[in-house]
């Protein structure tokens, strides 16, 4: 047992510089940013004006079903996105995988915050009685590892982890044991993220926690600088595909 | 310009809702054989008929709305009483 290995056999992203894993690696090694000015709302009242925003991003691709955009939260959607680069670099839906071998670890810090967020608004001007059917599910920060399962049929383990800035890091930790302990085969391991909302912006700026470097947003992320005033939130999604290493190798992964 | 028809308007909102095809919507056609409803889409388009349609529909009449002409049905008699 101990003496299984795990490989990287597929890799999704979708983040502020761009769509695809290639569009998002050619943009960094080029030193760009993708951190600008807030577009998804009215920052005026915010000490935080700057965040990474994903550009040009259509859920529609990330479904079978295109029905499914309007059942999910967005950060649930990124990762579906993510998740189906991956998928598709690993080659897993092609060939006689053994689905009950495959499961899904992609987790999210927050969840769907900004869902909440519009339906807290439904809930105080309309009532009970108008809160959409689909709120919880939106919500839960399990629903992209559970999506991603049904989207593709992947009956293995399940689950997500919830550990804050750590949560991506420690799913593909978390990932590797499953993996190893021959509880599955491969997973699809990763984390996304999306909350450039009010009560995000709003809540981390109450704790101090986010740059105001406003006039300066591709400068504002200086991790470890002497002259450093905050993180900047951004969204998007990680996606990874692991796998044993003989697994991948018979297969020819 | 004209009014959209009580019929048009309920289409309408099940294309919206359901993500289907505006030819799929027929009378007969039922919300979750026929047009790929779930049990959460059904709540949710109930609401929508709700909204647009400005009545209020108990959930043991919503339970009876199986089909596109049920609807129809239902909410030409609310609109008459």
């Amino acid at each position: 047992m101990s003496g299984r290995r795990v490989v990287v056999t597929g890799l999704g992203a979708v983040t502020p510089l761009g769509n695809t894993v290639a569009e998002f690696w050619s943009a960094l090694a080029q030193g760009k940013s993708g951190i600008d000015k807030i577009q998804a709302f009215d920052v005026s009242a915010y000490d935080c004006q700057i965040a990474g925003e994903i550009k040009g991003f259509n859920p529609v691709a990330a479904f079978k079903n295109p029905k499914e955009v309007k059942r999910t939260d967005r950060y649930t959607q990124v990762a579906m996105a993510a998740a189906k680069e991956a998928v598709q670099e690993a080659g897993l839906l092609s060939g006689n995988l053994n689905l009950d071998r495959i499961g899904v670890l992609v987790g999210s810090g927050i969840g769907g915050l900004g869902t909440l967020e519009a339906q807290h608004t439904v809930l105080m001007q309309k009532g009970p009685g108008r809160l959409s059917p689909f709120l919880i599910p939106m919500l839960i920060s399990n629903i992209a590892s559970g999506l991603i399962s049904m989207e593709y049929g992947f009956r293995g383990p399940n689950f997500a982890v919830v550990t804050a800035c750590a949560t991506s890091g420690q799913s593909v930790g978390e990932a590797w044991r499953v993996i190893r302990d021959d509880d599955a085969d491969v997973i699809v391991a990763g984390g996304s993220e999306s909350t450039i909302c009010p009560m995000a912006v709003g809540g981390f700026g109450a704790m101090r926690a986010l740059s105001t470097r406003n006039d300066e947003p591709q400068r504002a992320s200086r991790p470890f600088d002497k002259a450093r005033d905050g993180f900047v939130m951004a969204e998007g999604a990680g996606v990874m595909v692991l796998e044993e290493l003989e697994h991948a190798k018979r297969r020819g992964a | 310009m004209a009014d959209k028809t009580l019929e048009e308007r309920v289409k309408e909102i099940i294309v919206e809702q359901l993500g289907v095809n505006a030819e799929q919507v027929v009378p007969e056609a039922k919300f979750i054989e026929d047009l790929g409803a779930d049990s959460l889409d059904t709540v949710e388009l109930v609401m929508a008929f709700e909204e647009e349609f400005g009545v209020e529909v108990p959930d043991e009449d919503a339970e009876k709305l199986q089909t596109v002409g049920n609807v129809v049905d239902y909410l030409r008699d609310k609109a008459e009483k």
